[in-house]
């Protein structure tokens, strides 16, 4: 393929839904975003009271979208979430039947795993030991939600930990770049689990206070839960003022330093963020969502890291507002960026009191702006990086 | 457009690491040696077949790895080492899992969530990218790196990316991996879904193993990936028809080999097969190896592209079951000035 063609297949979003802890739906979403809410409260959906942290950012209400379909109260809580980014999506798009579908989790279905471990030590019917398994898939949640719509099609998963998301709309443009595909869908879901909440626990990474990206106290992260799903068509192929927004560019990068730490320097960041903008041919953006989890490793990589490639490009990072909604997270932020560049203003960078990251960061209010090229990073455990660019429609 | 061919192939199977012996062996039916895997308290363990343990990989990043770690990289190794070595900043890595580090997730569960003590160092290993982020520090790999995940179609998804990054020249080489371990929990989980029985109930019997492979731009002698397919069941249910499959990768060709996976129990990708291609032999490495899932994908592949590069076929066409009526296939032929 020589570069003239794949710039011509040109890869655009024609539609897309959001479920976060900011609200279900864009409508929600966009007047929370703009207005800076802190989406993080206690833990509802199980306890954690064993846990040093005790809130997460979480969707208020999983509510079907339009009427509920057969057996939503028995669904796992990723496809719910799933199910409703997935409707919206596909009402902004009439008529959109996907030819595959790219979806980014790190944890698909994992509480209905949770439900199996448990019932093997309780007991447990033979019914809900097969429902169990089969919901715990990483790929069912999207087939369940796709069937919902009366869809189908091939399902690829890729699952390089928070990068998730980022990297789903990145195979899912690739694919329409390649000219193999022209209707692709692709989606980014999380639900908050015990088992995952429990790992960072863990490993200290999360936060017992506030989230505090790019702060100088900051302490850690909070997780969090959500879907987005964008409709993805090839540019020429699309009528008239039917795009949203297209996707020139996309940069991905490993940094074999440590499975779960970020090199210091922030050469994965750095490579990904080089390579998205070398592929669109943009020397800068207008403004960056950066992965900022909040915790003190990985936000002094990816400041290193932005001040070497767009020192003075505004940055915030949005987390603070939703929490970390790993295989989401990317997913959901180039939706934030989407709604920035429609509705004309930067989202902020709440609960930041002073940074120490050398950024030119929105701090914790919106700022109005005509915001035309967007970048969003997403790094994950493993050395995972990927940045996609996104640029408003004309 | 560009070729794109199978220039390194390493396997890690029950029946050995060998692939020109581990195919050899398929072809006389040879079945691996089932051993009971320690499980639940009260149950009766499930047979399993597993691999030499010899074949880990001593490196620091696997320190405190999971086997499916130590299998990918063993797996990887032994491709590059037929491949030459990789492009440095010009190499990609696909990855793909099925049940990822099962052993340390329900470890994990159960020593740190559900007894509140253990190893934090367990839950990091538990994500499905672990292990490929080993192979990439291993190799040094610093571009593309993504995990694949889900049913055994998820092998040829891995196959397909891979080979899409080789022709949009976004790489020069791809290492294209997967690997399985087994523990009890995902033998239970198996067992009740109905899918792993064990050989006397006709059901799969589950399998470790990796296999990797070393994808480029063609060269004389390799196996050529002229394409890969899969197709989803209709949102009523309807499972892809294996005809539909085969028609579509093969374009009218004619294999001389067919490799099957033989998951589905109801016989309509053997009809399809022989209605098809009534010349081509038929294989179905999978009864020999165990069920592996996306691995046990990659190693038809491979075992298909060690009879064409081999001479023993001009073309060979692979398919595979998934889970809920997906199915998918690939086909290879030898490259020009290949035997």
């Amino acid at each position: 393929m020589s570069k003239l063609e794949a710039t011509r297949r040109l890869p655009v979003i024609t539609g897309y839904g959001c479920v976060s802890p900011l609200g279900s739906g864009l409508a929600a979403t966009r007047k929370a975003l703009r207005a800076g809410v802190d989406g993080i409260s206690e833990v509802r959906v199980f306890s954690a009271s064993g846990f040093r942290a005790k809130s997460a950012g979480q969707v208020p209400e999983v509510a079907p979208w339009g009427q509920a379909p057969c057996g939503w109260e028995c669904w796992p809580r990723a496809t719910r979430l799933v199910h409703a980014a997935l409707g919206e999506a596909l009402a902004s798009r009439p008529g959109f039947e996907p030819e595959l579908v790219v979806a980014g989790t790190t944890s698909g279905g994992m509480d209905f795993g949770e439900f199996f471990l448990r019932g093997l030590s309780s007991g447990m019917s033979a019914r809900d030991a097969r429902r169990w398994v089969l919901g715990y898939l990483p790929q069912q949640p999207v087939i369940e939600g796709l069937k919902a719509f009366g869809l189908a099609a091939p399902v690829r998963v890729v699952s390089n930990a928070c990068a998730s998301g980022t990297n789903a709309l990145c195979l899912a443009a690739s694919a329409i770049r390649s000219g193999s595909y022209s209707r692709v869908l692709a989606i980014g879901f999380d639900a908050l689990s015990e088992m995952v909440f429990a790992g960072f626990d863990a490993l200290r990474a999360s936060t017992d206070e506030r989230c505090r990206p790019f702060d100088k106290g900051r302490s850690g992260l909070a997780l969090g839960e959500g879907a987005a799903c964008f409709c993805l068509e090839e540019a020429r192929r699309v009528p008239p003022g039917t795009a949203r927004a297209s996707i020139p560019g996309w940069g991905l990068a490993n940094d074999n330093h440590h499975l779960t730490q970020p090199d210091p320097a922030g050469t994965g960041p750095h490579l990904s963020m080089q390579r998205a903008l070398s592929d669109a041919g943009w020397a800068t953006v207008d403004y960056i969502n950066a992965h900022g989890t909040g915790t003190p490793f990985n936000d002094a990589s990816e400041a290193a890291a932005i001040r070497a490639v767009c020192p003075e490009v505004p940055v915030s990072s949005t987390k603070g507002m939703t929490g970390h909604a790993l295989g989401a997270a990317g997913a959901i932020e180039a939706a934030f960026c989407l709604l920035a560049m429609e509705s004309g203003f930067l989202p902020p960078n709440i609960n930041l009191r002073e940074s120490d990251s050398g950024l030119n960061i929105v701090a914790n209010t919106a700022r109005d702006s005509d915001v035309r090229r967007t970048m969003s990073n997403s790094f994950g455990f493993g050395g995972a990086n990927a940045t996609i660019l996104l640029e408003r429609a004309p | 457009m560009m070729e794109v061919g199978i220039l390194g192939i390493g396997v890690v199977t029950p029946l050995g690491s060998k692939l020109t012996a581990v195919w050899a062996a398929c072809g006389r039916g040879v079945l691996a040696e089932p051993c009971a895997l320690p499980g639940l308290p009260g149950h009766r363990p499930l047979p399993v077949f597993r691999v030499d343990p010899a074949c880990e990989v001593r490196h620091p990043r696997l320190r405190r790895a999971s086997p499916i770690s130590h299998f990918a990289a063993a797996a990887a190794q032994a491709a590059v080492a037929e491949s030459g070595p990789l492009p440095a900043g010009r190499t990609a890595l696909v990855f793909a899992a099925t049940d990822g580090a099962v052993i340390y997730t329900r470890r994990f569960y159960e020593e740190v969530v559900a007894a509140g003590s253990g190893s934090p160092l367990l839950f990091p290993e538990t994500v499905y990218n672990a292990a490929a982020s080993h192979v990439a520090a291993i190799f040094g790999i610093d571009g593309c790196v993504l995990t694949m995940v889900g049913d055994a179609v998820a092998g040829l998804a891995a196959l397909s990316t891979a080979a899409d990054l080789i022709r949009s020249g976004e790489a020069d080489r791809c290492l294209v991996v997967a690997s399985q371990e087994v523990d009890w929990i995902a033998c239970e989980g198996y067992r009740r879904w109905g899918i792993a029985r064990g050989p006397r109930q006709g059901g799969a019997v589950l399998a470790e193993s990796a296999c990797a492979l070393v994808l480029g731009p063609a060269s004389p002698g390799c196996a050529v990936l002229q394409s890969v397919r899969s197709g989803a069941a209709t949102a009523s249910g309807e499972p892809v028809r294996f005809q539909d499959i085969f028609q579509s990768v093969a374009a009218a060709r004619t294999p001389d080999l067919a490799v099957l996976s033989a998951i589905r129990s109801d016989g309509a990708e053997q009809r399809a097969a022989e209605e098809e291609f009534p010349a081509a032999r038929l294989a179905w490495p999978r009864r020999s190896l165990g069920e592996a899932f996306s691995t046990s994908t990659l190693l038809q592949v491979a075992c298909a592209a060690q009879e064409v590069r081999g001479g023993g076929a001009r073309s060979a066409v692979v398919s595979v079951a998934g889970l809920q009526g997906a199915a998918g296939g690939a086909f290879l032929t030898a490259s020009a000035g290949g035997e």
